[in-house]
């Protein structure tokens, strides 16, 4: 009977000392759950999108015509936020979290490595859509970031994907 | 304490299942968007000063023999395009701003001292006495041959690229190239502070990678995807690498071979045609004007 007792002792120990270890040792990896938590109110893709129906290429200029999609500054967001845009007052913290902004865009850091070129105008002319690879507006503003792999790229080129073939060519997309 | 088989087991299973889910975490964390900080500008006068180094260690030029025209490219028969450039040495006088403007173009690294006293530069495009010499890009290219990887492959638009991240950093190719055009990342340049990104639009190559004038192929693609997106055709026209951009007396013509209204041709009607000797019988590209034919 008693050792039954210290074995549930041991294994109970074990679960919640190796949890907390866990859970310790995840937050010293990751320290973005600590500080990265800000006041920063993020950017509603799904309301600005679908909900006002206004195009990605609007504020990601070049998403439509240009080689790379392009990051908006704060002006590009105060062209429309400027004015009265409705009849109801505005959300305080909104209105502080833009107020509170840096002017400079993000540098935005792209999960394509840097040798390859990954035309958007080209794509989006030949029918591929920005939800393709980017996902929804509800997507976005969960997180999602497109990961492509080389073979994506290649299946979709090597027509297996229902588009249009298009170059194989390593110096097409590599350079 | 005695434990029993089966308990001992149960608790085994229970460690297992704990460092099965710890390998469940999320992993490698997205980069993160920030807004932009003003970096310090590298110096460009360290890169001038090693192309004036490197001159001095090959004071001779190379040793030019006469070639045919360049024409198709012997793999891609059928295609439009052949990239090409010729360089006009009866204008040209090795002021050297070719060279600084390759190196700036493609974020080439500069060498530490211990390199440089082995004379390995990474210069894409050197100066050899006063005779600018680069990658000929050659039809029948003995590098791409040599190649466990298939990182040095022939394009279609008829020069030879390179995929970096294929290159395993055999040197067979470098061991090849009769012209020695091709450099190798021996030094993790980006770590020594020896490279800089003064061009976003090209990757810095890592430590391990072979590396060698691509005629600028950012700005081939960009013209191509430019004219492509606004549905104009587009058979090379327009566009010019770093060098020829450069150079103050027009010596460095650059276009495709194959289309007659370009002016690389046209330019090059009723002159002498060389290649460096050592590539001549490789159909290169990439060829020294002099005198008249």
């Amino acid at each position: 009977m008693r050792t039954r007792k210290v074995k549930w002792i041991v294994i109970w120990a074990v679960l919640i000392v190796g949890g907390a270890g866990l859970v310790a040792w995840d937050l010293a990896s990751f320290p973005e759950y600590f500080y990265e938590r800000s006041s920063r109110v993020p950017f509603n893709h799904e309301k600005h999108a679908e909900a006002l129906g206004l195009d990605c290429s609007k504020c990601h200029v070049g998403a439509e015509a240009g080689i790379r999609a392009t990051m908006p500054s704060k002006a590009d967001c105060m062209d429309c936020h400027n004015l009265p845009l409705t009849e109801s007052e505005g959300i305080e913290r909104l209105d502080k979290a833009l107020l509170n902004a840096p002017d400079a865009p993000f540098v935005f850091t792209s999960l394509l490595p840097s040798n390859v070129v990954f035309p958007h105008g080209l794509h989006v002319k030949s029918g591929v859509s920005c939800e393709t690879c980017h996902g929804s507006a509800k997507e976005i503003d969960a997180g999602r970031r497109p990961q492509v792999r080389m073979q994506d790229c290649l299946a979709c080129h090597q027509g297996k994907l229902g588009f249009p073939k298009a170059s194989t060519d390593c110096a097409r997309c590599h350079r | 304490m005695k434990i029993s088989r089966a308990s001992f087991l149960k608790l085994l299973a229970g460690a297992m299942a704990a460092v099965s889910l710890f390998g469940c975490r999320k992993g490698k964390p997205l980069p993160r968007n920030k807004h932009a900080k003003s970096l310090n500008k590298p110096d460009k006068n360290l890169w001038q000063k090693e192309i004036d180094e490197a001159r001095l260690l090959k004071p001779r030029p190379e040793p030019l023999a006469p070639v045919p025209r360049p024409g198709a490219h012997p793999k891609f028969r059928n295609g439009n395009i052949r990239f090409g450039m010729a360089i006009d040495l009866d204008i040209c006088d090795g002021c050297g701003k070719c060279a600084l403007a390759c190196m700036l173009e493609n974020n080439v690294p500069r060498v530490t001292s211990e390199d440089a006293k082995k004379g390995r530069y990474m210069h894409w495009l050197e100066l050899r006495g006063k005779m600018p010499v680069m990658c000929a890009h050659c039809g029948n290219a003995p590098c791409e041959k040599v190649c466990p990887t298939g990182a040095a492959v022939a394009s279609p638009d008829g020069f030879s690229s390179m995929v970096y991240p294929r290159c395993i950093g055999t040197r067979f190719c470098g061991a090849n190239c009769p012209l020695h055009a091709r450099k190798f990342n021996y030094a993790d340049s980006l770590t020594l502070g020896l490279a800089a990104k003064f061009n976003p639009e090209v990757p810095l190559r890592p430590q391990g990678v072979m590396e060698k004038c691509s005629l600028c192929i950012q700005r081939l693609q960009n013209a191509r995807i430019q004219a492509k997106t606004f549905g104009t055709e587009w058979l090379g026209k327009n566009v010019f690498p770093a060098c020829a951009e450069a150079c103050p007396k027009g010596a460095i013509l650059f276009g495709n071979w194959l289309d007659p209204e370009s002016e690389l041709v046209r330019k090059t009607q009723n002159r002498g045609i060389y290649a460096p000797k050592s590539v001549a019988k490789f159909l290169p590209a990439v060829v020294y004007l002099r005198g008249k034919a």
